[in-house]
Order: structure tokens, then C-alpha cells, then sequence
């Protein structure tokens, strides 16, 4: 099975910063926890980033749509036990409808090891191991993977307040950046 | 009819096990998710669907209580299985009793069968598909979004030596315990 390959030789950051900044499209298969004092939820996870859109999939163990949002900058679309709903802020509207607080506007940053503006610290490996955000998220980077020419997160915690979100990413693809 | 037919068939697979192999594609063709494990399948209601990758999670029910493992979250969902036939096709696969097919309708085409909830919009529909032996060799869960899980069968086997635990679920220390079992009077 396609076993994890550890990254290649090590790149001074902001070579990779400005390498991974060119990306403009990627999918992610994977998967998602949530956990609270209250309860705990698991589901596979598909995510498309696009320029200017992203499209979040969230399925049960044999396949079931649980969730699937749709995020421009202009509205999100969200379909929760087939019933649609819609709004201008992706997080507000998914936190009313399930209760999670996912920061779907910055998660496309910190999926793909961008800090967009917030705090960070890098690692032994010249690349973020965490971030802390002015509002109270701390991602912790666990370990990363080589996908092609870049050096992508395989695994992540984001924590806020009693919230913790683990991202298990098991399959990259990174569309070439056209230049 | 179709139901017939399909339940004389189930009913003539009294257990197997088999590998799996799962593609999730979404309602405009894209494969979101694909996953390997194994399944053992017993009469009757019994099952235990172990996922090998990418992750571990694990089903298991011995007829009258489901046990759901997420690693992931550390955590077990426990369910009643008549509760929780809305979570699995595969139980209506392993109980060909009268009660479980009550508000299910059956069509068929040559060797692929489509059942259908009568009672319950949210339950996804399923195929299944019957290889010259008639061993199973497929099925296809479909939601109401139009989203398709396809599992293919891969060594069905269907005289498989089944382990003294294979349906009963011994709950690791440390796991949170989400018992969802709704008492019944």
C-alpha cells in the first residue's frame, strides 16, 4: 500500500513559503475528528480548494453524505440531512446547524502549512509546527509527507478553547500552478 | 418477485466473509473516499466490518447490539440493531427474517437487485449484485444526495472459519463510551 515517504533534503522556509503560496488548487482525501468534553464525532473528509471556492465533503463509514458545504466569498451552501441551507459566513452557518466550530476560511491556509498573517513557529525541518492565531486557535503540525515537489501536512490538530479538530490527510493533489 | 428471489438468495448464504473494497463517488462523479478492509457476515443480523485503510474503524453486531470504533476519536457508538438498521444495508444482507424486510420493496434486474426503504426517506437505497455463483460480488449504497458508496467483493468465502469473538466487540481501555441505544419498553 503507498506507505507515507518521509520528506526529502531541507529547504530555508521561505523557499517553501513562497512555493507553497503558488498553489492555487488542490483536493484532499482524509480524515476528520471532533472532539469536545460533550462529544466526539468522526467522518471521512474530501476537500477541493479552488481559487475562489472550496468544496467540503464529510461522509460516514459506508459512504453516507453527512455533510457538504460549498464556500465562495460571497455565500456558503450547506446540505445537512438533505436539507439545504445558505448564508454569507461559512463558519457561523456551519457552527448554527452542527454545533462544531470549523474556521472554514482559514483552514485551506493551514491544511496546506501556511500560517496566512497568524503567529508561527517553525520546525526542526524549516517548516511550521505550530500556529497561534489572534483568536484563540493553536494548530500543531504532527508530521508531514513529499507529494511531488512539495512537502505537504499528513496530519494536524487545531485547538480552540475545549475544541480539538485532528486532520489526518491520506491522499494530496496539487494541481500544477499555471504561470 | 424480485424479493423473493433476492432472499432465497441471501437466505442460501447462510455466512461469508470477504474483502472489501469501498469508492465513494460524489453526486457529480468525483471519488471523494476509497477504503479496504474485511467483512464477515453471519445469520442472523450478525456482522463484523473491519476497515484496513486508510483507517481502522470497525463494525461489529452480534444481532442485537451494534458496536461503532472510531480510533480516530477514541471512541465506541453503541446502537441497538433494530434502531440502527438505518445505519447499515448490511443488516438486511445478514436477516432474511420477515420483521427486518418489513417496509423494504425490491426491484430487479438480471443478476443486480435495488432495495429501497418504504418507510424511511432518509435511508439510503442499495444493489446488489450476484456473481455466476451466486456469491455476491457487489453492492452500492446510494443517498438521498445521489452520493454512491460501491463495495466490491474480493475472496468470498462462503464457508469462512469465524472466531469465538468475531460479532462481540471487546472495548479497548480509555475509549469513550457513546451508548446511543434507546431503552425499549
Amino acid at each position: 500500500c503507498a506507505s507515507v515517504q518521509p520528506p526529502k533534503a531541507q529547504v530555508p522556509w521561505q523557499t517553501q513559503q513562497a512555493q507553497l503560496a503558488k498553489i492555487k488548487s488542490w483536493q484532499i482525501n482524509g480524515q476528520i475528528a471532533l472532539i469536545t468534553p460533550k462529544e466526539r464525532h468522526s467522518a471521512s473528509l474530501y476537500w477541493q480548494h479552488q481559487r475562489s471556492s472550496d468544496n467540503l465533503l464529510l461522509n460516514g463509514p459506508f459512504g453516507k453524505q453527512l455533510l457538504s458545504a460549498t464556500i465562495t466569498p460571497q455565500r456558503t451552501v450547506v446540505v445537512v440531512n438533505d436539507k439545504t441551507y445558505q448564508g454569507p459566513d461559512s463558519n457561523q452557518l456551519i457552527s448554527q446547524l452542527t454545533g462544531w466550530h470549523l474556521p472554514l476560511n482559514r483552514l485551506p491556509f493551514w491544511l496546506v502549512g501556511l500560517a496566512d498573517g497568524a503567529p508561527y513557529q517553525l520546525n526542526t525541518h524549516q517548516r511550521i509546527g505550530s500556529i497561534k492565531s489572534l483568536d484563540g486557535w493553536q494548530i500543531t503540525y504532527k508530521n508531514y509527507q513529499q507529494v511531488g515537489q512539495y512537502v505537504l501536512p499528513q496530519q494536524l490538530e487545531a485547538k480552540h478553547g475545549t475544541a480539538r479538530i485532528k486532520i489526518i490527510i491520506d491522499q494530496w493533489h496539487v494541481d500544477p500552478p499555471h504561470e | 418477485n424480485a424479493e423473493q428471489t433476492l432472499r432465497t438468495k441471501l437466505q442460501a448464504i447462510s455466512q461469508f466473509s470477504a474483502d472489501f473494497s469501498q469508492t465513494v463517488v460524489s453526486p457529480d462523479g468525483k471519488v471523494i473516499h476509497q477504503a479496504y478492509g474485511h467483512l464477515v457476515i453471519a445469520k442472523p443480523g450478525k456482522l463484523h466490518w473491519q476497515v484496513m485503510r486508510p483507517n481502522h474503524d470497525e463494525i461489529i453486531s452480534n444481532g442485537q447490539t451494534i458496536w461503532y470504533y472510531s480510533p480516530i476519536v477514541e471512541q465506541v457508538s453503541i446502537y441497538n440493531t433494530s434502531d440502527a438498521i438505518v445505519h447499515t444495508p448490511f443488516i438486511l444482507l445478514a436477516d432474511q427474517r420477515p420483521s427486518t424486510w418489513v417496509g423494504y420493496k425490491v426491484s430487479a434486474t438480471k443478476q443486480k437487485y435495488t432495495v429501497t426503504s418504504t418507510h424511511d426517506s432518509q435511508q439510503p437505497a442499495f444493489t446488489v449484485q450476484f456473481d455466476s455463483k451466486d456469491h455476491i460480488n457487489e453492492f452500492d449504497v446510494i443517498d438521498n444526495q445521489g452520493q454512491r458508496s460501491e463495495f466490491k467483493l474480493s475472496h468470498f468465502n462462503a464457508k469462512p472459519n469465524i472466531a469465538a469473538g468475531e460479532f462481540s466487540f471487546a472495548i479497548p481501555s480509555g475509549t469513550e463510551i457513546d451508548d446511543q441505544r434507546q431503552p425499549h419498553e
